[in-house]
């Protein structure tokens, strides 16, 4: 139904929107997960699908991410479009051969002949206090591999466009998703039709004087950041890169030179992680010339998320991290 | 004083001599680690001069080995012995206490540094050569950062742009890192450097001089370019020119007037490549060329392959042979129109023979058959796309009814050949099963032969694009082959006001969830005004038996419904006697029952009219193949807003397409007519139906 129509919803709900729509228009997609179905999935995202679309299709799987994604790749190539949830992505590791190795790889290996249209949902974060083995971001590790797409959104919008794309994009997806964002409230259009763009960066906020990159809940930091700094004087632009591989960095690139300044922040861990690969490729561009201060990188500290939660919040990059990092780039502190 | 020191025993001397070298060496290999090239000079010398030393005494003592008295003569006969034996003497306690020194000094060291490891003699001379190399990388390393000049890449970028001599500019940022204002201040553009004059310096304003708001900024207040007098050579053309370059800056908001020399060779600078659209973006490499549109049409699709039921292949005789998709595939490109046209009609006597001659004529039907299943293919997957106005045909149901029908017996000659005799004579005894329901269809075929090769060229992009294989089910091939073949059908279209019931529901709603346990719907609605309207129209509910027709006393309202076996007809008992909240009650029980699998056998078949609803999906209005035994169908659409006279006034309303599909013989169109006329009147009345 096309519609011009916004309401405010949860992330959550508009996660669930997103699948229950296409879920309407496509028989072929299936979703399946622990927990998804009578349960309604580990954070409440699966919901009253069952009822609406049967055992058929809402799948309760074992306790085994392994057999889920190895399913959701060999169901994606005979034709279906499964949509997958793993509890928390940190079990991800469990599935990795699969997606990895297998659904990565696929329609390369057989030239063009096979597709994979396959979703991973992927649950990451901290501040949940579930320490180290359920609070991880490993987003990184994804990026590294050619074949697989991996988006974050970080509003209920941004959440009901990207999963809409994911689900009709032919190759493997990794839809990652902030715990804790679920409750996030924004709003999300009604069209049916309303997508977003696979590989678009976008500017949140737009500014002159510092640009910041972030995503996931980092990005509601840097906005709370923005608006303190705006106080000052101190304009700061947000952009959004949405899709972590493969990136666009034409915006990110273009507000370099706009601002000579930047910050790259995530919550993964700094060592490795997808902003070192942002920082790089600015650097590598002309951008590099229009810098006029080093760059800031803020990620989570090298160490497994604390199970303390005053820790934890220590371990990640906070409001006051990005406030400190503008001035140390223009040299007020 | 002199004696005592002069008369030593030779052994003494010798022990002197020899710990004497022994200590220098020690000492010398330690001091080697410091620095080995004085060491190495030193260790030379003290050695030289304790031989010396030792040769020396050792000619002193030799006289003094006879007696005191002696020396006196001694003494004269060398006038120059006294003069040389003194110094030795001061030299060796000099020597003695240097390396007494020297080893305290060691001890010193080596208590403080800890204990260093002693290269012994053997080995000596390589690890003293390692040793000394670090010690002169140490020493030569240079400071990476002397002659160097600590600025930002913008600073260097200006500096470039503008030819400032970098190390001229004075660092203001952190550890005297020289930042684009300090650059700035060095900036100064002559008169004359462009094409207009200016008596001023100009003026670069960049929005850090905004944040940074320092008041020692010489350029912290912008200066007005002087204006270009109009008797001037330069040209208006130039000057715009001038103005679309300082345009091109990367950021307008820099407000940076570029340093343009138009002599300058390398004036042209590249843009850096950047990377600017999704395809660029070094991604999975290969182009999918087959792949079909994501969704631009609403389409039902083909029940996919897993759908397929277990008893139905069975059936089918597929039982466990999942991966028959792939070698049809194949087949599809070796197909061409004659085949088609032999096997068309070649198909029942083929059967026939696999069925009395066994295996030695396996072969032929599946050279024959194969390729003409592969032709009609992509035609089931028309007929039940709901859409045929895109493919514009008649003729295919039929057709793809016989070849699902003829499917089995292709199939099951195509996987005979490879195994065993006797598992091909089992697959031959299910193909004679399947032959006796061949024999109507077999005849459709002939009758519709010329249909199929007039298309083959069109069926043969389909087959290469739709990769699952449309199987249906046992109903609609019912459907299929008898409704189209035998009935003469006339269609009707009545456009229903949906407004009030739209807003009864809302009203009602609540209530009827309480006492009914599920939502009511448009649908419950239509179905009452059906139910009531059938008792009314008794032509409409009936069933055609040879030359009577039959008319119903009871409604038993079909609901087709889509469930795993593909759509069946589930039905409503005694449809005519209930109240709304009845028919919301049991219209719930029945979905639910499909869903969970528990359908009641009595409900699973035997309806006497059928509703058809696709207006979930966005359809609007469509025409049904009337359900077998049944005399009409009607085919429901999307409820949506249109703007329509109501009361004299174009106003929105909600309104919906019903569609009758009716069997001529039973009924004629005026029947038909009045029976929607009824139906209307009860929606667009609706507090009516509740009693």
């Amino acid at each position: 139904m096309k519609t011009n129509d916004m309401t405010k919803m949860t992330y959550r709900d508009a996660i669930r929107l997103g699948i229950t729509e296409e879920m309407r228009l496509d028989r072929d997609v299936i979703f399946l997960g622990e927990d998804i179905g009578v349960y309604g999935g580990a954070f409440g995202v699966s919901k009253g699908l069952l009822e609406e679309f049967g055992e058929e299709r809402i799948l309760d799987t074992p306790i085994s991410e392994g057999a889920i994604v190895g399913t959701a790749v060999g169901a994606a190539t005979t034709g279906l479009r499964p949509v997958c949830e793993m509890m928390f992505m940190d079990f991800i590791t469990l599935g990795m051969d699969a997606l990895v190795n297998q659904g990565a790889k696929m329609r390369y290996m057989f030239g063009g002949q096979s597709q994979v249209p396959m979703v991973l949902r992927l649950p990451a974060g901290s501040g949940t206090g579930a320490a180290a083995q359920h609070s991880q971001s490993l987003e990184a590790w994804l990026c590294h591999v050619p074949g697989l797409k991996v988006v974050s959104p970080s509003t209920p919008a941004q959440a009901k466009g990207l999963i809409k794309a994911a689900i009709r994009d032919n190759n493997p997806v990794c839809f990652i998703e902030h715990k804790m964002l679920y409750d996030a409230v924004g709003l999300v259009p009604l069209d049916e039709d309303y997508t977003l763009e696979i590989g678009k960066t976008i500017v949140e906020r737009p500014g002159k004087d510092v640009t910041i990159v972030a995503y996931g809940t980092t990005l509601a930091k840097a906005i709370e950041a923005a608006e303190f700094l705006d106080e000052e004087g101190i304009r700061v632009e947000i952009l959004n890169p949405l899709t972590l591989y493969p990136m666009d960095m034409k915006p990110i690139i273009e507000s370099v030179i706009k601002t000579g300044c930047l910050i790259v922040a995530h919550e993964a861990v700094k060592t490795g992680g997808v902003g070192g690969e942002i920082v790089a490729r600015v650097v590598e561009s002309e951008a590099f010339d229009y810098l006029t201060a080093p760059i800031i990188r803020l990620g989570g500290l090298d160490i497994p998320i604390p199970f303390n939660q005053e820790l934890e919040a220590v371990a990640v990059p906070q409001r006051n991290d990005f406030v400190h990092g503008v001035y140390r780039l223009l040299n007020r502190e | 004083m002199m004696e005592n020191e002069i008369i030593l025993p030779k052994e003494k001397l010798d022990m002197v001599a020899e710990n004497l070298t022994n200590t220098a060496t020690a000492a010398l290999t330690e001091t080697i680690k410091i620095d080995p090239d004085l060491a190495d000079d030193k260790q030379e010398e003290v050695l030289h001069e304790a031989a010396v030393d030792v040769k020396n005494e050792t000619i002193a003592a030799i006289p003094t080995e006879a007696s005191a008295e002696m020396i006196e003569p001694l003494e004269d006969v060398s006038a120059e012995d006294p003069m040389a034996e003194n110094p030795v003497a001061e030299n060796l306690e000099e020597k003695l206490t240097a390396a007494i020194e020297a080893l305290e000094r060691n001890l010193e060291e080596t208590i403080k540094e800890g204990i260093k490891e002693q290269p012994s003699e053997a080995l000596r001379g390589i690890i003293k050569d390692e040793a000394i190399e670090e010690l002169e990388e140490k020493i030569v390393e240079p400071d990476p950062r002397a002659g160097k000049v600590r600025a930002t890449p913008a600073a260097r970028r200006i500096a470039r742009e503008f030819k400032v001599e970098l190390v001229k500019a004075t660092g203001t940022g952190p550890n005297g890192r020289i930042e684009t204002d300090d650059v700035k201040k060095l900036v100064v553009i002559q008169p004359g450097t462009f094409d207009y004059k200016s008596k001023e310096p100009v003026v670069i304003k960049t929005s850090l001089d905004k944040i940074a708001g320092n008041p020692d900024n010489l350029f912290s207040t912008p200066v007005k370019l002087e204006e270009i007098p109009d008797n001037k050579t330069v040209s208006r053309k130039k000057l715009k020119d001038m103005n679309q370059k300082i345009e091109k800056v990367p950021n307008p908001e820099l407000d940076f007037v570029p340093f343009v020399d138009e002599n300058d060779e390398n004036r042209e600078v590249k843009d850096a490549d950047v990377v600017t659209k999704v395809s660029a973006l070094d991604f999975v490499p290969f182009v999918d060329l087959k792949a079909e549109p994501l969704r631009e049409e609403i389409i039902v699709k083909p029940t996919p392959m897993h759908l397929l039921y277990e008893s139905e292949l069975e059936e089918l005789g597929l039982e466990n042979k999942k991966s028959r998709g792939l070698p049809r595939k194949n087949q599809v490109q070796d197909k061409n129109k004659n085949d088609v046209k032999a096997a068309a009609t070649s198909l029942p006597k083929a059967t026939e023979a696999v069925v009395s001659e066994e295996k030695s004529i396996i072969a032929q039907p599946k050279i024959t058959q194969t390729p003409e299943l592969e032709e009609n293919q992509p035609k089931n997957a028309i007929a039940e796309t709901a859409e045929p106005e895109d493919f514009q045909r008649e003729a295919t149901e039929p057709e793809s009814a016989a070849t699902e029908k003829a499917e089995p017996v292709g199939i099951a000659a195509e996987n005979i050949e490879p195994e065993a005799t006797a598992a091909a004579i089992e697959k031959i005894a299910e193909s004679s099963e399947i032959n006796q329901d061949l024999e109507m269809p077999a005849a459709i075929i002939i009758a519709t032969a010329n249909a199929t090769i007039e298309e083959p060229a069109l069926a043969e992009d389909k087959a290469g694009k739709n990769l699952t294989r449309p199987v249906r089910s046992k109903t609609i091939r019912k459907y299929l082959v008898k409704s189209n073949a035998e009935t003469p059908v006339i269609s009707l279209t009545a456009e229903i006001d949906m407004s009030e019931i739209k807003d009864l529901r809302k009203k009602i709603a609540k209530k009827i969830e309480e006492q009914a346990r599920y939502r009511c719907t448009y649908t419950d609605f239509l179905l009452l005004a059906t139910s009531r309207a059938l008792v009314k129209h008794p032509l409409i509910n009936a069933r055609r038996e040879d030359d009577a027709v039959v008319a119903h006393a009871h409604v038993n309202m079909g609901l087709t419904v889509e469930s795993e076996h593909g759509f069946i007809v589930p039905v409503i008992l005694n449809a005519q006697t209930m109240n709304f909240v009845e028919i919301v009650k049991s219209r719930g029980d029945l979905l639910k029952a499909v869903k969970n699998k528990q359908l009641p056998s009595d409900q699973l078949e035997g309806s006497t009219f059928t509703i058809t609803n696709l207006g979930m999906y966005g359809i609007r209005e469509f025409t049904a193949i009337i359900n077998q035994t049944n005399s009409a169908i009607l085919s429901v659409g999307e409820v949506v807003q249109r703007i329509r006279i109501h009361q004299g006034e174009p106003v929105v309303r909600s309104v919906m397409k019903i569609s009758l599909n009716l069997d001529q013989r039973v009924a004629n169109g005026v029947d038909g007519a009045k029976f929607l006329q009824d139906i209307k009147a009860d929606m667009e009345n609706p507090s009516l139906l509740l009693f």
